[in-house]
This record gives structure tokens, sequence and C-alpha cells, in this order.
């Protein structure tokens, strides 16, 4: 009887350790959340709203699905996921799309790269395609407007109303709201993107929408060149999103009333699985 | 069950995984240079030497912007593996030369390269495409000290190279284009050859991979005797 107990312990053990490592992941939330890499699920209602101060406890942070990229996954991986990780989240109300970005980083590195080259320091990236037209070449139409918007570090402690931006697609003109603050293990951002930016987008959420989208986190340990480069979308496979959709996720719009306290879910869950929006497609939990 | 069947069952059941593992390991190919010579080694283009137990580029290839290139003229080719060599700069050099490692090499001139740039600290994926590097993605390396010897190692799964500079992962690089997938040789090359570039302590491992010995391979006598005659004649 003890040796099969310790057999049994052995395997167990075994398969415990092959486990025990982070690797990407969906995280659900009251939606599954899509699949890693791929798509993200993002809850809309208006009143999804999220408030700018850089803390998560926003109750549509806590019931929307986040996804987790470990330090292995992109062009310039790091050693551990405490220097380099990331995980992010997404919803929307009417006027904004919310993205927070939970990092681990165990080094921050701002200021000595500004502008266009914040990229260099630390710094999260949101991509957005909004016809989802999943072009070569950034298009730049009314409607069509593709952009990378780089936020860096430089704004912890930084006015959300008017964070320093950058990227490609003029991601510094693209009106988005940031606050970003530390936490214990790196740094946190929260942003709002606006879904209706004259000239440029008007992203009307509704059931099943897909948008192209994508997030980077950018890490330098010691100054001077960017040190590790993670990556979501896994078709963006050379660091590339900065000049070309085709290689975006996407983002997929779910109705879901995401900002209440779990007393009024149930007939909203209920209502989900009613109309088979809710499976078990990334049903993942950390 | 009894114990015993219990204790057969989980012997069994880790032989089984520990002969998987041994079979998804495959075999290793080395090649350390210290006999002298360099038999086994295809050179394409350039100018390639044995000097001091080290295989050296010499002079790049004649056309400007084309790659010297040798093959390793394995009886095997691999998709997915893992290679790796030491390379180092001459004393003489500033670091401008780009030695390369070869991958799913199609055929001489066309398959996939891991490019170094010693001066500029930065290592890149890119195609060869007629000799030619067609660069895909790099980054920078900034703990790269191009004036001592760099232990580059690449694993290749699927596609995806991951680049290993001293025994630190450095980066995750694909080709978007996915244009060489199939089983191919491995090579070593450079290109802006002005001083001369050191490979050594080449490694291969894959599934497939063995340590070949070129000078064992069976030859054809025909037309061998003439001219060893004409050696020992002394012309």
């Amino acid at each position: 009887m003890r040796l099969k107990a310790t057999a049994y312990a052995v395997v167990v053990g075994l398969v415990v350790l092959s486990a025990g490592t982070l690797a990407n992941e969906v995280i659900r939330g009251d939606i599954p959340g899509g699949v890693f890499g791929e798509v993200y699920q993002c809850g809309f209602h208006p009143q999804n709203t999220v408030v700018l101060d850089g803390k998560l406890d926003d109750l549509a942070w806590v019931h929307a699905p986040w996804h987790y990229v470990d330090n292995r996954t992109g062009t310039a991986p790091a050693p551990d996921p405490d220097d380099a990780s990331y995980q992010f989240a997404a919803v929307a109300d009417n006027d904004w799309l919310y993205v927070a970005f939970q990092v681990w980083d165990d080094e921050i590195r701002t200021g000595e790269n500004l502008g266009g080259d914040v990229w260099k320091d630390d710094s999260v990236e949101i991509y957005i395609d909004p016809n989802n037209g999943k072009t070569a070449s950034y298009e730049t139409g009314n409607g069509t407007w593709d952009s990378q918007i780089t936020i860096g570090a430089i704004n912890i402690g930084g006015d959300p109303e008017a964070p320093q931006l950058a990227g490609t697609g003029d991601g510094a003109g693209s009106g988005t709201r940031a606050a970003v603050v530390e936490w214990e293990k790196g740094w946190i951002v929260e942003a709002a993107v606006p879904l209706d930016l004259p000239g440029r987008w008007d992203i009307r959420p509704a059931d099943g929408l897909r948008i192209g989208f994508n997030t980077h986190l950018n890490d330098d340990d010691d100054g001077g060149e960017r040190d590790h480069k993670l990556i979501w979308s896994v078709k963006d496979v050379a660091d590339q999103s900065w000049q070309n959709t085709s290689v975006f996720g996407e983002l997929e719009f779910v109705s879901a009333f995401l900002a209440v306290d779990p007393k009024g879910k149930l007939p909203i869950y209920w209502g989900a699985i009613k109309v088979g929006r809710i499976g078990t497609q990334g049903d993942e939990t950390r | 069950m009894s114990d015993r069947q219990h204790l057969l069952l989980l012997v069994l059941s880790l032989g089984a995984g520990f002969l998987t593992a041994l079979h998804a390991v495959g075999g290793v190919f080395l090649d350390e240079f210290e006999d002298g010579v360099a038999n086994g080694w295809n050179p394409i283009q350039g100018t390639w030497t044995i000097q001091e137990g080290r295989y050296v580029l010499e002079r790049g290839a004649e056309r400007g912007d084309s790659a010297a290139v040798a093959l390793l003229a394995s009886p095997w080719k691999i998709a997915d593996g893992t290679i790796s060599v030491v390379v180092a700069y001459d004393e003489s050099s500033d670091g401008i030369e780009r030695p390369l490692i070869l991958f799913r090499m199609k055929d001489e001139l066309n398959g996939y390269a891991i490019r170094i740039r010693g001066n500029e600290k930065h290592i890149d994926l890119g195609r060869l495409e007629g000799g030619t590097f067609v660069y895909i993605r790099g980054d920078a390396v900034d703990i790269m000290e191009a004036d001592r010897p760099m232990e580059i190692t690449v694993e290749v799964e699927g596609q995806f190279a991951f680049i290993y500079y001293n025994g630190e992962l450095r980066m995750r690089l694909g080709d978007p284009d996915r244009k060489f997938e199939d089983p191919g040789l491995i090579g070593l090359g450079g290109m802006d050859i002005a001083a001369p570039v050191y490979f050594d302590n080449f490694r291969v491992e894959g599934e497939g991979v063995t340590q070949f010995a070129p000078d064992l391979r069976p030859v054809s006598p025909r037309g061998k005797l003439a001219l060893r005659w004409a050696d020992l004649k002394g012309f």
C-alpha cells in the first residue's frame, strides 16, 4: 500500500512540476475571453466605465477576462517572468475602449528616450485596426485609420488626461488617456482609447463586431536599447505590427455588463448561455 | 493490482517516457576543427581555411552583396533542432564583418540566416535568397562584446528561431512568410569580410542528426589512380 502511494505521489509530483511554470493563458472573467494571441473578447455595455486612476479595482476589470503573456512570448524574450511579462484586459462603454496592463518588471527604466523613441524604454503598445482591414501597411482613411499607441512608464504619476504618447499612425494624436502607476512588482497602465475619433475612426461596438487589435510590451533593464519585447498576437512573429496590420490579432465585442457586483450577474450570465455565447473556449484559469 | 504490478507499471511508464524524450532529443554532430581539416564542409563562396583548430572565413564572396557560404555536407537534413557555434572576430577587426549561421538551406544559396552585427551589438534573422541577405527582423544585444568569442545558439522550432547569446535567450524570431519550412542543410557564412572571422565548437542537435565521418565514405576509385601516381612522380 505504501509502495502504491509512493508511486502515485511520484507521478502526481511530476505532473505538478511540469505544470508549475507560468505560461500564456486566458483567464476567464464573466465572459470566456477568447483565444490567446488570436481573439480577445471585450465586454461592452454603457455602464462598463472605468475610473482612470491606475487601480485595477474597478468591477469591470474584476469581471473582465485577462490574457497573460509570458516572458518568452515575443521577439526578445526575458529570462524570467519577473523581469518582463504582462497581462492585459479590455472593456468598453459607449465612448471608450479601456485597456489595462499589469506589467511585471523588476527594473523600471524611463526618460532616456522620448517621443518616437519611447519604445526603447519601458512602455506598452496598443494596436488598433478599426475596420479590421488586415493590410500590409497602415491605412489612413476616415474610418480605416490604423494606429500604434505607445504609452511609456514615463507617465507614472502623470496626468491621465494628458499622457505622453507615441506610435506610428499618429498614436500621439489618438486622444488616448492613460493613468500609469507603479505596483510592487512592476507598473500598471489603465488606458482609454476613444471609440469615436473624428477623421480617423468611429467604432460602434456591437455583439460580434471585430476590430484588429494587438498589445506589446517593451522592457528596458539597463538603459540604452530595449532589452525585451513581448507580443500577444501569435501572427506577429517578427515585431511588424508597427507597420503591418495583417499580423494583428482581433478584439471581439461581446455585450456584457461587467461593472456590477456579483448579485446582479446571474441573469446576464444565464442570458448569455441561452443565446449560446458562453462556451468552453478559453476556459482556463490561473 | 498488487504492489509489484503497480511498481512494474510505474517503471514501464517512466521508461517509456524516458525513451520518448531520448527520441525527441535525437543525435548530435560536433566539429571542433581540432583535426586541422575541414572534411565534411563544402565551401560555396568565399575563402575558407582551418587555422589553430578553428574554421576561418578569410575572404568574402566575390560579389559584394553576396554572402560567403560553407555548407555542412551532412547525410542528413533537419527542419528543427539546435545549432551552436562559437564566433570570434579577428583582433584587427572593428566588428564590421557579418558572420552568418545558416539553417534550413534549400540549396547552396537559399535558406535562413542568423546575422551577427558585432560593432552594432545586434543579431538579425533573415533569408538568404540567391546568396543575398534579406532582413526579416533583429534586435539589440547590448551585452554583446565583439572583441571576445561569443557562443551563439539557435534553437529552431517550427516557425520560430530562439537565439541565445552566451547561453542567454535573447530573441524569438520568425518569418511571417514561412518561406523555408522543409528540412535543409546547416552552414556557416559571412558578409562584409574585411578581416577574418573564426568559427569553433560547431554543434548540431536534432532528430536524425549523426556524427558523420566524411573520410570513411565509399568513393569511386575511378580517376584517382592517375592523380595519385602523378603526385608520387612529383608533378
